[in-house]
Parts: structure tokens; sequence; C-alpha cells
């Protein structure tokens, strides 16, 4: 494959400031700005406030990969760069809460796939939380500026595989609306390995567009390096006390001292910062109403094979997007390989479970997304942090929903045989039996292979300081210079992948930064 | 609802029931953590002989993959709360075959037939004995396909961008970056 660069462009180098590079002694580091987190949120914040001319420091407490390290092993990477190896469980322990550590955060091993908020929950948001600022005509111009940025476009044609052509037939059969899904992604060499990270730097990625952008004009950006105090003057930051870990475990102190402090860490990290420094909580929201778009892969069985993972990581999506409050739920044409298809799908004991993997060509794959209630609180048990989440009876519905709309997407498409995301083999085997099998299904824990690549709404937004623990303008209600600007201000979950929602909210959050000086 | 009646915590309370008499002598086996006990990796490899039955199949067989290894390695990623739980979810697994009935052996010593039966048991269980099962089949399962090769072997190419040479973009130009705002 020939290099698709042709003309000569500036690239921006990345220059991070590894544990391992720094003095023994620590650092003191002086800054307008200290952001704390790298991934969609703190990338975004640390370009446009270093290209406004303030001096940023960012603050990463995973470690930095270069793409070019990146092995395509999904195994290993999610030892290396998920959040507790990729064993971050709610407190039930049974559903995975997946987030990148690393610089760039989830960005580096998500599916590139890009939704804009929908309009209704935007809307609901502006009704429900005071957030009127957040209408979607005041967030369109953030929402063109960074999908030009970042190559965000609708999959051509040739960027969709087997298994997004096999959802868009067997959806638009049943009168389900589905369409090729946009990612962002330049010149996809459609390995099928965005879960595992780009190793070829298609995927715009905040490890190569944002983090170098933000590098090139100034900011420094500090990995393996995480921040535990917030240093407090009364309702003022002066800065952060950080602390770095080397490769061989040592430890060194790392002070920022900043005029502002933006928090980017992430849904399940910020809300832990925040109570570990017993700040911004006067409304005893701190953690409450986590969310997480639980999700399940579901799978149909074809007589032909269909290689679901050869392409585009995620090419297709069907589901009524534009009204996600009413039960939504989402279908996404999606798979990795074989480890996570028979990780997230039982196929049975003994010859059952050989026959199963023996066919994994065979499926056409798809996982499911519902628009959940904020049922859930993140906090410390001890020094543990917990997640306490469990699919909520209304949530269940929706699941079901999911659940039924996928089988009949299956058989319409083809599929011989549907086996269910449950703990013990279950198939349905006609189109006849979905609705008694699915009806049949209770809410009970460790029955279902879930998980959560989107956690939200741990920090939420709101105008009112007794229901929202962050303002309008991402400043805390109770705190003068210290702001909130990831997923956990959510006011509700978006029910579509969240990504370009934190990009945009960023940048907008930002713009308001600047203005006020 | 059901879902807050059983919880990881109760699963370890319960656990203590039946486990004092339990001890565990670290392993010696060659090329691992050598995190896992001998019963531990025992208690793996019996379920995995019944649950991933490869002889004589299209998969890559059992007997030539590391899964265990694997699975000791994942376990040495752990913190030390979360490692003493599934610690001692394994035991809890192997000796919870007693009190329902199964000949009154723990797991390892059971034949392959009451093996698969004691699987099936512990899925149509409480939910305590379905989040063992659950555990079980994840760490075997994990550690089975994690070895490249046995995806190989049901048609998945791996990693694929070195070997097809396609080449690095690099970090997107600054051309791409958002233009500064003005005014």
């Amino acid at each position: 494959m020939s290099d698709p660069r042709t003309a000569r462009e500036t690239v921006p180098v990345l220059e991070v400031l590894q544990p391992d590079m720094m003095p023994k002694a620590g650092l003191e580091l002086d800054a307008d700005v200290v952001v704390i987190g790298s991934g969609a949120s703190g990338a975004v914040m640390a370009y446009e406030l270093t290209r406004a001319g303030a001096k940023v420091v960012v603050l990463e407490a995973g470690p930095h990969y270069p793409s070019r390290e990146f092995t395509e092993h999904l195994t290993t990477t999610v030892e290396t760069i998920y959040a507790d190896s990729g064993d971050q469980l709610n407190k039930t322990g049974d559903l995975s809460v997946l987030q990148g550590t690393c610089v760039g955060g989830s960005t580096v091993v998500n599916g590139a796939i890009c939704f804009r908020t929908p309009d209704k929950v935007l809307e609901s948001w502006g009704r429900e939380h005071g957030l009127d600022n957040l209408a979607p005509d005041a967030l369109a111009p953030y929402f063109d500026r960074v999908e030009r940025s970042l190559g965000v476009h609708v999959n051509e044609p040739h960027e969709v595989n087997a298994n997004g052509r096999l959802l868009m037939e067997g959806a638009k059969a049943l009168g389900i609306h589905a369409a090729p899904v946009a990612r962002n992604i330049r010149h996809c060499a459609l390995t099928g390995h965005c879960g595992a990270g780009c190793k070829t730097d298609r995927k715009q990625s905040m490890l190569v567009t944002y983090l170098p952008w933000a590098s090139h004009h100034g900011a420094r950006i500090l990995s393996g390096t995480r921040a535990e105090t917030i240093q407090m003057q009364g309702k003022r930051a002066t800065g952060v006390h950080a602390v770095a870990t080397d490769s061989q475990g040592r430890k060194r102190p790392v002070e920022v001292r900043a005029g502002t402090v933006v928090v980017a860490a992430g849904a399940v990290q910020t809300p832990l910062l925040f109570q570990k420094n017993r700040l911004a909580n006067s409304s005893g929201l701190v953690g409450h109403n986590f969310a997480c778009h639980p999700s399940v892969f579901m799978l149909g069985e074809h007589e032909q094979d269909v290689f679901a993972w050869v392409g585009a990581t995620c090419s297709s999506y069907a589901g009524d997007i534009d009204n996600p409050l009413d039960s939504g739920y989402l279908l996404e044409a999606l798979m990795i390989g074989p480890q996570t298809v028979v990780a997230a799908t039982e196929g049975g004991t003994g010859e059952d479970q050989v026959r199963f993997s023996e066919n994994v060509k065979k499926y056409q794959s798809l996982i499911t997304l519902i628009h959940d209630h904020n049922v859930g609180r993140v906090y410390w048990e001890g020094n543990r942090k917990r997640i306490d989440y469990d699919l909520d009876d209304r949530d269940f519905v929706s699941m079901q929903k999911a659940f039924k709309a996928a089988s009949r997407v299956f058989f319409a498409a083809g599929a011989k045989r549907v086996f269910m995301p449950t703990n013990r083999r279950m198939t349905i085997d006609r189109v006849d039996q979905i609705d008694s099998t699915i009806d049949a299904l209770t809410n009970e824990s460790q029955f279902y292979r879930l998980f959560s690549y989107h956690p939200q709404g741990t920090m939420r937004m709101g105008r009112d300081p007794g229901k929202s623990v962050v303002a309008p303008n991402g400043l805390c209600h109770d705190l003068d210079n210290v702001y909130v600007t990831d997923a956990s201000v959510f006011p509700t979950s978006l029910l579509v992948n969240p990504q370009m929602t934190v990009y945009a909210l960023s940048n907008y959050l930002a713009d308001g930064m600047i203005a006020r000086g | 609802m059901y879902r807050r009646t059983f919880t990881r915590l109760s699963l370890l309370s319960g656990g203590g029931l039946i486990l004092p008499a339990c001890r565990s002598e670290p392993s010696d086996a060659v090329g691992t953590t050598g995190l896992m006990s001998t019963d531990e990796r025992k208690t793996v490899e019996r379920f995995a002989e019944v649950y991933l039955t490869t002889d004589g199949t299209k998969l890559k067989p059992l007997s030539e993959v590391s899964y265990v290894d694997n699975i000791d390695r994942r376990l040495s990623l752990f913190d030390a709360q979360t490692l003493e739980e599934v610690r001692l979810a394994l035991k809890l697994f192997n000796y919870g075959s007693i009190p329902i009935g199964l000949n009154f052996r723990t797991f390892v010593h059971l034949d392959a037939t009451a093996r698969v039966d004691y699987i099936a048991r512990l899925d149509d269980g409480i939910a305590i004995q379905r989040g063992l099962s659950a555990l079980m089949k994840n760490l075997v399962i994990n550690g089975y396909w994690q070895d490249i090769e046995a995806g190989r072997a049901v048609g998945y190419q791996g990693p694929i961008s070195e070997e097809a040479k396609i080449p690095s973009l690099g970090n997107a130009p600054l051309s791409h970056a958002p233009p500064p705002r003005t005014g």
C-alpha cells in the first residue's frame, strides 16, 4: 500500500515527558492552566487553550505508547493500556467498564465511531437541567470544527464490510433506519484493529491529532503522572500535586502551579479525584448519576462465511438515533476478532463450544447500545474505587427491545441462528421464537455478558447548584477556577457513542474560558 | 429486583463457609510468573479439559496453547484485593461441587461427565454460582484465544500491518488543526 500523503506538510511532533526522563527530585512547573487527563476532552482543551496563548501543562496518569509500539494484538493492548488491565468491573462483577488509560485516553482504542449528540438529548438537557446554552444550534459550529479536523466522514462503500452490509440489508428489510457509520479516520487501511490502537496512524485519535498540535504550540504533556491533590486557597485552586511513577516503580513528585485547573480524567477518575480532595460536593452529587450505555455482542450465524472482522471495525449502524429517549437502542455492526466473539457470547460446553468456535467466521456481529438511566455511582471504598451500577429494570426493557431488533435483523439478513449474550448458551433458531425467548428473560445479575466503553454522568452539569456539580460554563459550582469538561458532566446518557459530544463540548467550554480571559 | 441480591462481596463471604481448610502451595511451574498455585492451575486445567475439547477439531489443540500461563500472567496484573477475590473464587469453584451432591468430591476429582454436569448446574444456579461459572469461562477463553495461532486456525489473520507493509501516516499535519479563533 502506498503512502497517500503527497504534499509536504508540517507534521508536528508529540513531545511527552515520561517519568523516566524526570529529575529524581521531581518537577515544579508553572502554567496558566493545568489539564488533568489527555483523552477526548483534555486533548481538545490543551490545544484550544494553547492556541489561544495560554501556557498549558497536561497530566496523564497512563503511559505514552507511540503507535509504532502497538501490536495489533488485543490482549496485550488491553493489559497494557486499558484501565485496570481491562478488568475494571462494576461492583457486582458482571459489567466490564473499558477505558483507555494512556496518552490519548480512550480515543486510542475506540472504534472511531462518530455521532453528533442527538438533538432531543440536547433539548432535554436544556429543558430539564437549564443547559439552554448547549442547544443543537449552539453546538453545531463546534461539531463542524472538530469533524473537519479529524477527517470525520461517512464510510465510503469500500469501507462497509460484509458485516456492515448484512446489518443494513436486514434492517432495511424490516423498515429500521440503517446507514454507514461516520468515523474519524483518514485513508483507513481496513485492518480491523481499532480496538488495539491504530498502528499506522489512520484513526485520528487524540494521540495523533490534538495532542501533537497542542505540543507543537507549546503545551507540556507529562505521562505516567497521576494527579493526587488539587491545591486550594479558599475557593480558588492554586495548582495540582501529582505523582509520577517511573518504569522501576519509583515515585517522583510533580507540582504544577496554575491559575486554572481543568479536570478531564473521564467519568470514573474525575469524581474520584474530587472525592479524594473533598471538593465541589455541596450538592452531594459528586460520583452520582453514573450511566454507561451497557452493551452486549449479539451474533447471527450464517451458512456462508462473513469474516466480520475483515475491514472497518465498525462500518454501519441501525436504529432510530433521532428518538433516543423512548427506550432508545442502537445497533452497530462491529467485531474485533474471534477472541472477542467467543468471550462475549457463550457457545456451550465441550462439543458445543468447539463447534461454536470453529464457526466464528460465519457470524454476523452486532453490539447493542441503549439510552440508560443515571442510576450508578462511583466512589471510594477504603482505598478501592467502586463502580456501583446495575442495569435498571427500566433499561432492561430497552435492552430487550435491542435484543429483539438485533435478532430480527439477523434473520432478515439470512442468518439461521442467533446467539444471545448470556452466560449460558442460549440460541434462537426461528423468527417465531424471538418474542417468547426474549420476553422470558429477566433482569438478573451474572446472567448477561455486559460491557461498556462509555462511562458518563458522574459530575452532572446543570444550572441549579443544588441539583448539579458543574455549571453550564464548565466551572464547578462551588469553586472559582476549577473546570470539569469530560463526559462526566453529561446530565444524561446519549445513546450514541460519546466521543464527538466530548470533543465539541470541550471546544465550546474552552472558547468560554478564552473569552473570559 | 434480583440483581442486587448477590454481589461479588457476598460471593466472597459465602466462600468462607467451606474454605477454611483449603491451602494453596506456590506452583513450581516453569516459564510463568509462578503466581498460581498448583491447585489453582489444576482447577483451571480440569475445567478447560471439558469446556474446550479441541482434540480432533479445527481448533488449535488445547495442549499446544499455554493458556494457564496466560491466565497466570493476567492475574499478575491484578491489584492485590482483586487477585485475592479471584483466588477465593477459584477455590469456591473447586470446592463448590462438594455440597451440591456430586459424590462429595472437589471439581478436580470429578470425572468428565460430572464436571460437565457441575458446570451446567452452576449455569442454571443462583447469581453466585453463575458468577463462578462465568469467571472460569472468562479465564479459559481469554487464556486460550490470546494465542495468535489459535485465531489463525479459524481464519483470523491476526496482526497484519507490518506483514502487509502498510505505511504509517504519522501525526496529522498542522494544516488539519482547527484555526485559531479570531476577534
